[in-house]
């Protein structure tokens, strides 16, 4: 005659199962047990939070998207400002306009150039890296040769009678 | 199957799990903290003062435009330096009048005469009188070697260019204003029977037109004579008629080149009256360079044709400054003048 089922209880005892009222715990084992709930519990967490953050980080790279706009036009308005002022005079010796916008958008800062053909002002930010191009309708030349970065915050639209190019620098 | 019971260790991954997406979710309060400060920045006006220093820049190239229409209309006003102290006065005047008032606005403004072209003003203000020259010369030189010329203007009373020659014939000899320079020649024409330039039959009207270098009159401004009891107003510079824009005067060609007055000209340049006996009015225009002025009188008076001393053109500095913009430029005011760039 077999010795009445031996079971191993998690508390390490055994117990004599007599009555079929205990647990039935046949090739099962506890650390599997814990590995599969982990598992899975850290699949669906990990799952959930690369979903919130990927949303969040989307919701941030359009943010930072519409702020460079914002200030991108502003940038341009004022382009045409001194362009204007260029063409009105004759021999225009200074023409500049200074303004200033937050250092960080969304907590990135970003950098600001002039390219040509088309005429545009180029804003970049640095993380995540997102490009807004706005384009500027000026008459007189742009100075884009350096690509020169303009860190943000304060910015000099300036015009160069020298060269007779709008250039951008730091204010 | 995990063992739950007794412990009090439940939920913790999941309170691990919400604690992290909290934390993400305060992230994305911030993101959408500043997408509100974008929309505020968006909002805004342009930096201040950045149009100001344009509007002031006009406002100021028409006072001093004012102020030259004044000196030169005024008849006591005869020698080059009272001409110009006029001016320089004049700008000096409304300059400091503003600077109370922009200094509280935080501008600073300053207008600085620099430079007063002068030329001559040649006119003859008896309406009942031809356009000759003091000798009654119905071609002469108005003025040679002149370098510009702007305000130009007529007023004809009479004008009656055609001769009968028999029944049906006839020759049109009209009054013409001539431009002759260098790079080639430039005319005005008046005239009041144009049956044998145009193929059409203009009696009991008067035309204007212009052509240059003897490319056609293919275009006329006809006025009924009848209005010649009330003067015709023809300004030459600004291209109208009695007020009004005539195509005939002033226009672009079909080949894009702009015909107004003078083009095509150079400089130095002379202007001649042609057949100024055939028509009657008053005329005004003012003339500048190293030139040499017709057979007329020197003094201002209402009965034959004048040359006085004018003032052509201002020269001007002008800066403009307030905390954020700097506008350091020249200007120059010419009423009137039509600029062939």
């Amino acid at each position: 005659m077999t010795d009445p089922q031996r079971v191993i209880t998690d508390r390490g005892e055994t117990a004599t199962d007599n009555s079929g009222a205990t647990e039935h715990n046949r090739a099962v084992s506890i650390t599997l047990n814990y590995v599969l709930v982990l598992g899975i519990s850290v699949v669906l967490v990990s799952g959930l939070l690369l979903a919130g953050g990927n949303f969040v980080e989307d919701q941030r790279e359009r943010v930072i998207q519409s702020e460079l706009t914002v200030i991108g036009h502003h940038i341009a308005g004022d382009l045409e400002q001194v362009d204007r002022m260029v063409q009105a005079g004759e021999n225009t010796e200074r023409a500049k306009i200074d303004q200033s916008f937050q250092l960080t958008v969304s907590g990135t800062g970003y950098d600001v150039t002039l390219e040509e053909n088309p005429d545009r002002v180029v804003l970049t930010s640095v993380s995540p890296e997102v490009t807004v191009d706005v384009l500027v309708n000026v008459e007189t030349d742009i100075d884009s040769g350096d690509n020169r970065l303009v860190t943000g915050g304060d910015f000099l639209v300036e015009y160069d009678p020298d060269t007779n190019q709008l250039v951008i620098l730091d204010g | 199957m995990a063992y739950l019971k007794g412990d009090d260790d439940r939920g913790q991954l999941l309170l691990v799990t919400v604690l992290i997406l909290a934390a993400a979710f305060i992230a994305l309060a911030l993101v959408v903290n500043s997408a509100i400060f974008t929309e505020n920045l968006a909002t805004r006006d342009d930096t201040a003062g950045a149009e100001e220093a344009l509007e002031y820049r006009a406002e100021v190239v028409g006072n001093v435009e004012a102020l030259i229409e004044e000196a030169n209309a005024d008849s006591s006003l005869t020698s080059e330096s009272d001409l110009g102290n006029h001016v320089r006065e004049g700008t000096a005047g409304f300059v400091e009048a503003e600077r109370s008032r922009q200094a509280l606005a935080g501008q600073s403004i300053e207008v600085e005469t620099e430079d007063i072209r002068f030329g001559t003003r040649i006119a003859q203000e008896n309406a009942d009188r031809n356009l000759t020259n003091l000798n009654n010369d119905a071609d002469w030189t108005v003025a040679s070697n002149v370098d510009a010329t702007r305000n130009v203007t007529f007023t004809f009373t009479e004008i009656d260019t055609f001769e009968p020659d028999g029944l049906f014939g006839g020759e049109d000899d009209p009054f013409l204003m001539e431009l002759d320079g260098p790079d080639g020649t430039w005319t005005f024409q008046a005239s009041s029977e144009g049956a044998a330039l145009f193929g059409v039959d203009l009696e009991d009207e008067v035309a204007f037109s212009i052509q240059r270098d003897g490319t056609g009159f293919d275009e006329a401004c006809v006025r009924d004579d009848d209005e010649l009891a009330d003067g015709i107003v023809v300004d030459l510079t600004a291209g109208t008629i009695n007020g009004e824009p005539c195509e005939g005067l002033s226009r672009i060609q079909t080949d894009g080149t702009a015909l107004s007055f003078g083009v095509g000209v150079g400089s130095p340049y002379s202007i001649d009256f042609v057949n100024a006996d055939n028509v009657e009015g008053t005329y005004s225009m003012i003339t500048t360079g190293a030139q040499s002025i017709g057979s007329v009188g020197n003094n201002q008076n209402d009965d034959v044709p004048y040359a006085v001393n004018a003032i052509y053109d201002v020269s001007l500095s002008y800066l403009y400054q307030t905390h954020d913009v700097v506008y350091e430029t020249d200007i120059r005011a010419a009423p009137e003048e039509v600029r062939h760039d």
